[in-house]
């Protein structure tokens, strides 16, 4: 039984920043489970059974930056179907904005990330995830 | 594999008003999952690949036999509970929901025992477990 295809998933996403209008951006590296070299804007991950909402954000950012959360807003949710070689997808998203150091960042050598940036969420990097446009519809007034 | 308890569950759940502060609740009966013979609003599973507001009007017509005229969204929640000694996981969208009180039949007499329309300062005993703690987070939103 898989998350997201034999039932809905749940994920997080935290959209961090750094208090000064920029956001990260980090690149999906050979290791992603799939979009490899496509800009991801945020971190976070699938809700683990049993777990709270903020517990996972608190803990995909860690994982995923090594940052701690130091601030956080909730944004809202989105619900997301896809159709990924013939399979149909369903997850369902949190979304959040987090305020990080971006003195605690560490990212090189993982192989699911291979770079990260600092910019505008006006102005993303490309190419970005596939989905993006709707979610920046939907939260790009709360930047 | 059990939703709710393999897995996390995402539900919707409403509260029915028709427009003049009365609220239609139901009892729960001895086919309902559980609190059985306690008076609740309503609800149901989102199913694999169905969209949130889709869930919520399926709900409602095969609950009270009649469409929604209006679907306000006022919030989600986490819910952990232990049921029969296991622990359950649901993540629950909540709306408040318009409906035209003289369609609204007990279109599910094989779980709810009946029907009863009540405003929030008199409600019926006993309730399900949950509901003091939610009418309290959404107070301000059910007048």
């Amino acid at each position: 039984m898989k998350k997201g295809i034999d039932f809905v998933g749940i994920f997080v996403t935290g959209i961090c920043h750094d208090g000064g209008g920029k956001i990260l951006y980090r690149r999906r590296g050979p290791g992603a489970r799939d979009e490899q070299g496509k800009w991801d804007v945020g971190a976070g991950g699938a809700l683990e059974y049993g777990e709270t909402i903020d517990e996972c954000l608190t803990r995909e950012i860690k994982e995923e930056t090594e940052a701690d959360v130091l601030q956080k807003t909730y944004l809202g949710y989105h619900e997301s179907f896809r159709l990924i070689d013939g399979q149909k997808i369903h997850w369902i998203g949190f979304y959040f904005k987090c305020l990080i150091d971006p003195g605690q960042v560490v990212i090189d050598g993982k192989d699911e990330c291979d770079a990260f940036t600092w910019s505008s969420y006006h102005e993303p990097q490309k190419p970005t995830m596939m989905g993006y446009e709707e979610e920046y519809e939907k939260f790009k007034d709360k930047f | 594999m059990i939703k709710g308890i393999d897995y996390t569950g995402v539900t919707v759940s409403f509260f029915c008003h028709d427009g003049q502060g009365n609220y239609v609740m139901h009892k729960r009966g001895v086919n309902c999952r559980d609190e059985q013979g306690r008076w609740d609003f309503g609800g149901g599973g989102l199913k694999f690949n169905e969209q949130l507001l889709d869930a919520v009007k399926r709900e409602i017509s095969e609950e009270f036999g009649t469409a929604p005229l209006l679907i306000e969204s006022i919030g989600n929640g986490e819910i952990f509970r232990i049921h029969d000694g296991k622990p359950t996981h649901w993540i629950a969208f909540r709306y408040r929901v318009l409906l035209d009180r003289d369609k609204v039949t007990n279109n599910e007499l094989d779980k709810h025992d009946e029907l009863t329309w009540v405003t929030l300062d008199n409600l019926p005993s006993p309730l399900h477990s949950q509901l003091l703690t939610e009418l309290e987070k959404y107070k301000d939103v059910l007048k």
